[in-house]
């Protein structure tokens, strides 16, 4: 296997036909060097944006706006995880315990809304779930200001209480209107169009972050936890970076990009194996999901080719 | 990300209680510079002179290394010039004179001058005060909170004051116990 670094890949080149990809334009980044690669297959997998970017940018009279937008959905239905809220508390007990090293681990709450209709709830769709520790406070904590000198230094020298605390990320659900197009106006130093992203929480997920604190606060109050205090720190789409949706998959090309193989539909020998294949945020860290799909979209693609469909 | 707020959430998140200048500082990697021609860059000589005291009074010298050995007004130096916008690093500095005009009101004498109980009489009125004084904005804490902030955090992330005995340094990488006896430690760790 090659490696080719230092490689800006501009396009996905189609063939002749319009049906399949022929490979791969790049510009070398240190040479400034345009270059083609050809190959039967291509993945592409450069991120969620990256790999809209280079599909929007891959134009034709096969496909002025998009190699293989058909559906209009590419670079469409952006999603990220909303999350910087939650609740945090102190105890009284274990005065007597102590760890001794960091935590490699924290704690995780699954998702427990809308599963049934027990728990339906009726301002919002989907879930959430929490992730969260606990530790005692150190030398950071709150010391009274009349403490100074050697009080102070006998103060800093012991530990604080035990405190605990969960922080929540929520779905985002896929919105047609969240989405990044190319700014040929403004260029980067390869002379490629920029993106402009433009993408909101809606109100089922300005509803679902009402319960993703106070539920918080619930749960630690509950667990006896004293001074439960709710946080609320804002979040706008992107700070989750777990941006996805952007070449969504789907049964429909006429309102997908990808099929079930992460195969684009009108193209199938190029696969998009990153985020902009996922159809729904969850509430998970979706990493492990990309890889799991990579890997299946790989083992498919590889028993294509020894049938010689690819 | 916005920077500022996630400093801010982080630092409420891990129970920090530090001024936001002391927590971007402290998250940011300030590092006093400890060589031997230091020149202070946005205190003057004379700035730093006192600041040194004021430090050394919050944590003095014990049986564990005090806020000069650890360089605390280095790391304040450090701070300000580059953690500090300069709107900031001028309220800094002109809330600074308190303690000067304190001293001399009170001993008619400058901060640097007076004896350690003179410096404590000092810090115990500042101390009062900022306990009293509200920082609305988070923007303006007290001078006396602002400094005793940046000196803790300077002192802990010194390797004079991390490994000085004050508490427990644990290095990374390191072993990791759930569930302990807190009497077999009997202090606090320094883990940053």
């Amino acid at each position: 296997m090659t490696i080719r670094p230092f490689s800006i890949v501009t396009e996905i080149i189609l063939d002749e036909t319009g049906k399949k990809a022929k490979g791969v334009r790049i510009v070398d980044a240190e040479t400034n060097e345009t270059k083609e690669y050809y190959a039967k297959v291509v993945f592409l997998c450069a991120s969620a944006f990256g790999s809209a970017q280079i599909l929007l940018n891959s134009t034709s009279e096969r496909f002025p706006n998009g190699f293989g937008n058909d559906s209009g959905e590419l670079g469409h239905n952006v999603m990220d995880h909303h999350f910087r809220l939650g609740a945090h508390g102190k105890s009284d007990e274990f005065k007597d315990k102590f760890y001794k090293g960091r935590r490699p681990t924290g704690i995780y709450i699954p998702r427990f809304r809308n599963l049934d209709t027990k728990t339906k709830m009726p301002n919002f769709i989907r879930g959430y779930g929490y992730q969260g520790g606990g530790s005692r406070e150190g030398w950071g904590r709150y010391i009274a200001e009349a403490e100074y000198g050697k009080a102070l230094k006998d103060s800093l020298s012991q530990n604080g209480d035990w405190t605990f605390g969960i922080t929540a990320f929520g779905e985002c659900l896929p919105y047609h209107e969240n989405k990044i197009t190319l700014n040929k106006d403004v260029k980067d130093i390869y002379g490629l169009p920029t993106l402009t992203m433009d993408a909101e929480w809606k109100t089922n997920e300005l509803e679902m972050r009402k319960d993703m604190m106070s539920a918080a606060a619930e749960m630690l109050e509950a667990a006896d936890l004293k001074d439960v205090r709710t946080f609320d720190y804002g979040c706008n789409p992107g700070l989750g970076i777990h941006e996805m949706g952007t070449a969504r998959m789907g049964l429909d090309p006429k309102t997908s990009v990808l099929n079930r193989w992460n195969q684009i539909h009108a193209v199938p020998n190029v696969f998009v194996t990153d985020g902009a294949f996922m159809t729904s945020a969850g509430c998970v860290n979706p990493s492990l999901t990309y890889m799991a799909f990579t890997a299946r979209a790989v083992n498919f693609a590889v028993e294509e080719l020894k049938k010689q469909n690819l | 990300m916005d920077r500022r707020e996630a400093l801010k959430a982080t630092s409420l998140i891990l129970g920090y209680s530090l001024t936001a200048g002391a927590a971007s500082a402290l998250l940011g990697g300030c590092k006093a510079q400890t060589s031997s021609d230091w020149q202070p860059q946005t205190l003057s000589a004379q700035q730093s002179d006192l600041l040194a005291e004021i430090c050394e009074a919050i944590l003095p010298k014990t049986d564990t290394p005090g806020a000069k050995d650890a360089l605390c007004h280095r790391y304040i130096d450090e701070m300000l010039t580059h953690f500090y916008k300069p709107e900031k690093q001028k309220y800094f500095l002109e809330a600074l004179k308190i303690f000067d005009e304190k001293s001399k009101a009170k001993y008619s004498k400058a901060f640097v001058a007076l004896s350690p109980t003179e410096k404590e009489e000092i810090l115990e009125i500042l101390a009062k005060e900022a306990a009293d004084y509200k920082d609305e904005t988070g923007e303006k804490p007290h001078i006396f909170r602002a400094i005793k902030s940046a000196t803790i955090s300077g002192y802990f992330t010194s390797e004079v004051g991390a490994k000085g005995g004050l508490c427990e340094f644990l290095p990374v990488p390191g072993p990791y116990k759930g569930c302990i006896d807190y009497s077999t430690v009997g202090k606090g760790y320094v883990l940053s």
